[in-house]
C-alpha cells in the first residue's frame, strides 16, 4: 500500500518537471493543507488549502522568477501514510541572475485514496533568500550597522 | 526492526534536550556523515563524521550562540532504516536576546546495530541567522541595476 504512495508521489513530481498541472491537480486532495517552509519565499500564503492556491501562490510565481526552475529529487523515502522527498531546487533567478541550489525536504502525507492530503515543505531559506535579492531587501530594512 | 528505530531516535532527542550527551553519544555510529543545512551557521564543518567533531563543531558553537537551546519534536516517522522528524528548534540568542524558534525535519539514517550512521538536518536558515542578528555577515546577493534615471 504504502510503496504505492510512494509511487503517486513521484508521479506528482514528474507531472511538475513537465508543467502537468492538470494531473497534479488529479494528485491532490480536495481538501489540501499545504504549508511552505516559514521564511521561506512563497510562504506569504501559508497555509494553503486548495490545489489552486498553490499553483496561483507557489507554482507560478516560482516559474516566474526562476529560468529553467527544476526539483531534482534525490530520494523519495517510504513512512507508511508518508512520503519523504529529498533533494535540491534548481534554477536561475530572473531579476539577479544568480543561480539557485538549495536543499529541500517535503513532508507529504497521503490519504487513503492515494492523494495528497498535507504538505510540509522545508528548504534553505537563507540561500533562497540569497539567490533571489530578497536578503539585500531585508538586510535594506534593518538599522544599519556601524563600520567597525 | 524500523519502529525499533523510531524509538532510538526519540530517546536520543530526550537525550539531547536534557544535555545528556553520553547518552546522545552511545546513540551514534563510531564514524557517520551529519550534514547541517548549506547556509546554517554551524556549516561549515560539513560533513561531521564523528561525536567528537559533532561536539566541538555544532553542540558547543550553538551553546555560545543559545541559551536553552532545544529540539522540541513534533513527529518521528518510521520509513524502514530512516527516520524522518520533524519539529522546532527553540532557544535564547545571548547576542540579540531574540528567541528562536525554527522548523527542523532531520532525515536519518540508521545502521544494522540501531546506531545513527547519516543525519541531514534541514531547517530555517534564514531564520536562524536573522536571530542571532548575523545577517549582515551573510554574502549578499550581487548589485541590481539601479533604475534607469
Amino acid at each position: 500500500m504504502s510503496q504505492d504512495n510512494v509511487l503517486a508521489v513521484r508521479n506528482l513530481y514528474e507531472a511538475f518537471a513537465r508543467g502537468d498541472m492538470d494531473r497534479f491537480e488529479k494528485g491532490c486532495a480536495r481538501d489540501i493543507l499545504w504549508n511552505e517552509a516559514e521564511n521561506s519565499l512563497y510562504a506569504g500564503g501559508n497555509p494553503y488549502r486548495s490545489f489552486a492556491a498553490v499553483r496561483d501562490a507557489v507554482f507560478a510565481p516560482i516559474l516566474r522568477d526562476f529560468d529553467d526552475f527544476r526539483v531534482e529529487l534525490e530520494k523519495l523515502l517510504d513512512a507508511g501514510d508518508f512520503v519523504i522527498g529529498t533533494g535540491r531546487y534548481r534554477g536561475r533567478h530572473k531579476d539577479t541572475g544568480s543561480e539557485l541550489s538549495a536543499q529541500f525536504c517535503h513532508v507529504i502525507h497521503v490519504d487513503p485514496d492515494g492523494k495528497l492530503d498535507r504538505v510540509q515543505e522545508y528548504t534553505d531559506t537563507l540561500g533562497e533568500a540569497e539567490v533571489s535579492g530578497r536578503l539585500q531587501q531585508l538586510q535594506e530594512l534593518k538599522i544599519p550597522q556601524p563600520a567597525m | 526492526m524500523s519502529q525499533q528505530n523510531v524509538e532510538t531516535v526519540r530517546a536520543l532527542y530526550d537525550a539531547f534536550n536534557r544535555g545528556d550527551v553520553a547518552t546522545l553519544e552511545k546513540g551514534f555510529a563510531r564514524q557517520f556523515q551529519r550534514y547541517e543545512p548549506e547556509s546554517s551557521l554551524y556549516a561549515a564543518g560539513n560533513p561531521y563524521r564523528s561525536f567528537d567533531e559533532l561536539r566541538e563543531g555544532v553542540y558547543k558553537q550553538r551553546a555560545r550562540d543559545f541559551e536553552n537551546f532545544r529540539s522540541e519534536l513534533e513527529e518521528a516517522l518510521d520509513a524502514g532504516d530512516y527516520v524522518v522528524t520533524t519539529g522546532r528548534n527553540r532557544g535564547r540568542s545571548k547576542a540579540t536576546g531574540k528567541e528562536l524558534s525554527t522548523q527542523f525535519c532531520h532525515v536519518i539514517h540508521l545502521d544494522p546495530d540501531g546506531k545513527v550512521d547519516r543525519f541531514q538536518v534541514y531547517t530555517d536558515t534564514l531564520k536562524e541567522a536573522e536571530t542571532v542578528g548575523r545577517l549582515q555577515g551573510a554574502e549578499t546577493p550581487q548589485a541590481r541595476q539601479p533604475l534607469p534615471a
